[in-house]
């Protein structure tokens, strides 16, 4: 049991990197540059994959699981900013911002993963049972799982670095100051 | 922001490096800095809000 609930964590772990890599498609794929909201939720989102990469790597313990729900909802407030941004279209201008998908903006989704994360967060805390193994050698597919999301942590970093330099990202790129 | 990235990309090299101690610190400070990023996006001149 206590088996596949590893299982089922490096798999909530992927879906989130699965999210990460969609946003790259839409970066680098349909050329929509990420909007400054939008770097700070997938900050967000690394945040929940670190939380459960601590289950991969120490064992089950609830100190993880708050880390998931700290960034979670430090995530969802980002996203719900960047929603009520957009709530009300203007007339003539394209309402959203970016590219809808299945009708819904990519924020608005951001919003959704990180409450199923905290609700995921909740049913996985009420299965395990906690063992505190800081010697615990996970798997392959966990370890490729986190390999992954150093890669996509690795990623984000290079692409924030050239979009934007080391300080906040502007509508075309680096802000410049004048 | 490329640099809370890479406070985030510290705290996961800490973990592979089994410093937990370490990979906390670094993902408190990488949490702290991305709402400090996020407060300056609300009133700055910028305008980054989108």
């Amino acid at each position: 049991m206590q088996k596949n609930l590893y299982t089922i964590n490096s798999i909530c772990s992927l879906i989130v990197l699965l999210i990460l890599s969609g946003a790259f498609f839409f970066q680098f794929g349909l050329g929509e540059e990420p909007c400054p909201l939008c770097l700070l939720q997938r900050m967000a989102m690394l945040g929940m994959v670190f939380g459960i990469s601590l289950n991969t790597w120490y064992g089950f313990k609830k100190e993880h699981f708050s880390v998931v729900i700290v960034s979670a909802l430090v995530g969802v407030t980002f996203s719900i900013r960047q929603v009520l941004l957009h709530i009300a279209p203007v007339v003539g201008e394209p309402t959203g911002y970016g590219t809808a998908v299945l009708g819904m903006h990519l924020y608005t989704w951001a919003a959704l993963v990180f409450a199923a994360s905290i609700l995921g967060s909740a049913i996985l805390l009420a299965l395990v049972k906690e063992e505190d193994n800081s010697e615990r050698v996970p798997d392959t597919f966990e370890k490729n799982v986190f390999y992954f999301a150093i890669f996509i942590c690795a990623a984000n970093l290079v692409a924030a670095f050239f979009e934007c330099g080391l300080g906040p990202c502007c509508e075309n790129g680096p802000c410049l100051i004048t | 922001m490329a640099i809370i990235f890479l406070t985030y990309l510290a705290a996961f090299f800490f973990i592979l490096k089994r410093n937990k101690k370490m990979a906390y610190i670094s993902f408190a400070l990488s949490t702290i800095l991305s709402v400090a990023m996020f407060l300056y996006h609300t009133n700055s001149t910028l305008n980054l809000n989108f």
